[in-house]
């Protein structure tokens, strides 16, 4: 038989027939790297989850024309072509031209009425979402004003020309912002009106990550010929200090469970050596080094580890998936990449928190503990 | 000789546990230490077994001086040249009988499954090799323990007070264990209270006071 065989003989004897004994041990390290991996688990998907959260907060990155008059077709298409291949949620451009009605006057915006919906989630309509052509949403404030309802005809005329269109205001936003007193309507109506062929004043872009991505998609739009782009800062900045504050404190929470892990391993660990100290003076009686003590002591550490890990793991998994659906109504992907992580925190977790009981028993004196009485 | 002891002390602080103990034992002796508690008899076991090493003196086991080595070649000599019985077995809880044989073999060099249940056949616990020694009794324990000092065909014996924890029954069945171990050539050097077994050894060693007292 060979040594190895009977070397894994002994320590399966020494994990399963003593299993009442490292329950214990087993069991903070399966608390410990569950908790762990699922908090690894979230923080990975976190940040992905938590970009989408933000996005109800509207856009991060808006692009303008470098010279202050407009963005041309091409550089509109320019855009478009950056933007395409990145994690974006929406993107719409606007164009704004001051329009006469009856008494007053108001803003016409006119953005892209599919996309807009994706890139202003957080304006409340009342009515519906204008489908056609001649449809038109009318802010909230301008409509107390002017005493119009969803329904209400409305007829604009251009300042210069005097050409005339007529609206079907089908419903009132309301966004909290210069939105409520101005007339959103579709691009290409508000191309019609103000004579502005291809043209756009700005491009509005919701996109999905924080802080550095949208500076870095911002840097990379600006390298376009005739325009710049630039975060709109009170959205990404937030996203990303919160995003910080989110990793320091999954930071601080697992360095504290690892930490309490790790004691309670080493103290069960400890107490196994004052336990079993008879057993170690025996081996050494018959021949083991402490080379030998230490070898048994932290494989059995080490084998505790893997099996506390890959409980643990698994175990982290529904945890994430918990918070997952707690937090964000959403399931937590199964990263593979945390399964070695897992492993290896866990392992290097028992070994260090094992490496004083250790020594211990490998001073463990033969003639003094296997004295007879 | 198989083992040599000359002038050995020990001292521990100002206590001294033995003073100038000089013996020797010849291969396939029985020799027998005894004395009241404290006369030093489980200490001289430990500087035999190479558990301990003498503040003075000289001891030979198999010619080669022992009391100047160091911890790793005392190791190496526990591992190659001594079996123990202890008093109070010993065993590894979650080791099975036949098991426990297999660790001295382990340590030693390479296991071998079938002459450790040989060695326990040989004991009379061939059934008894899967049993855990919470399952054996006190005697079968002891046995198990003698199966095991015996695998590795030591040069030497060492058994401090064998029969100390056993019922009649089962100390008649381990000294007649040893009695027919002797009679197959061991060298045997075990240390007891008990007159009656002290007198089936071939020579009987008086300690006092950490002194060998005349005989």
């Amino acid at each position: 038989m060979r040594k190895t065989q009977v070397f894994w003989r002994f320590l399966y004897a020494a994990l399963v027939k003593r299993r009442s004994r490292i329950l214990i041990s087993l069991l903070a390290l399966v608390v410990g790297t569950a908790v762990t991996a699922g908090l690894i688990n979230v923080y990975y998907d976190v940040q992905a989850k938590m970009s989408k959260e933000f996005r109800t907060y509207g856009a991060n990155l808006v692009v303008e024309p470098e010279d202050g008059v407009a963005l041309q077709e091409p550089e509109l298409t320019a855009v478009e072509k950056v933007v395409g291949g990145q994690d974006v949620v929406g993107s719409t451009p606007l164009l704004y031209h001051v329009v006469d009605t009856t008494g007053s006057s108001l803003v016409l915006v006119g953005i892209d009425l599919k996309e807009a919906k994706k890139v202003f989630p957080y304006w409340e309509i009342r009515g519906k979402w204008p489908e056609t052509k001649n449809e038109a949403l009318l802010g909230f404030e301008a409509a107390g004003k002017m005493l119009i309802k969803p329904g209400a005809q409305l007829e604009v005329l251009d300042r210069k020309t005097r050409v005339k269109t007529v609206l079907t205001i089908v419903g009132l936003v309301s966004s909290g912002d210069e939105v409520d007193n101005q007339l959103v309507v579709g691009l290409d109506l508000a191309r019609e009106v103000s004579g502005r062929e291809g043209e756009a004043d700005q491009v509005y872009l919701s996109v999905i990550g924080h802080g550095e991505k949208v500076t870095q998609l911002a840097t990379e739009i600006s390298r376009l010929q005739g325009v710049k782009a630039r975060p709109i800062t009170r959205i990404s900045t937030a996203e990303g200090r919160i995003m910080e504050k989110i990793t320091g404190l999954v930071a601080l929470a697992v360095a504290v469970i690892l930490s309490l892990t790790g004691l309670c391993v080493g103290t069960t660990m400890l107490a196994a050596v004052v336990e079993r100290r008879k057993e170690i003076g025996l081996k050494k009686a018959l021949g083991a080094s402490p080379g030998d003590v230490m070898k048994e002591f932290l494989s059995e550490a080490l084998a505790l580890g893997f099996i506390g890990g890959l409980a643990g793991w698994l175990l982290g998994f529904l945890v994430a998936q918990g918070i997952g659906y707690s937090v964000f109504q959403d399931s937590v992907a199964l990263r593979w990449l945390t399964l070695p992580w897992t492993l290896l925190v866990s392992g290097v977790l028992t070994v260090t928190a094992s490496w004083l009981p250790v020594q211990k028993a490998m001073s463990v004196d033969p003639a003094v503990v296997l004295r007879g009485e | 000789m198989v083992l040599e002891l000359k002038c050995v002390s020990k001292t521990y602080g100002s206590v001294t546990a033995l003073k100038d103990i000089s013996f020797g034992v010849s291969k396939g002796a029985w020799i027998s230490i005894m004395g009241p508690s404290g006369s030093g008899k489980t200490t001289l076991l430990n500087l035999i077994g190479c558990l301990d090493k003498p503040t003075s003196g000289q001891i030979l086991l198999d010619g080669v001086e022992i009391s100047k080595l160091s911890e790793k070649e005392l190791t190496r000599i526990r591992r190659e040249k001594i079996g123990f019985v202890f008093q109070q077995f010993h065993l590894v809880s979650h080791l099975t009988a036949l098991e426990n044989v297999m660790l001295a073999q382990y340590y030693h060099s390479m296991p071998d499954e079938e002459e450790a249940l040989a060695a326990l056949e040989r004991v009379g616990l061939k059934d008894r090799a899967c049993h855990l020694p919470s399952q054996l009794s006190g005697g079968e324990q002891q046995r198990v323990c003698i199966a095991r000092a015996l695998i590795n065909y030591p040069s030497l014996i060492l058994s401090d007070e064998p029969t100390g924890n056993l019922d009649e029954a089962n100390e008649k069945a381990v000294i007649e264990l040893f009695e027919e171990l002797h009679q197959q050539g061991h060298t045997i050097i075990m240390v007891t209270h008990d007159p009656e077994i002290g007198a089936l050894a071939e020579r009987k060693l008086l300690l006092d006071h950490g002194q060998l007292m005349p005989r």
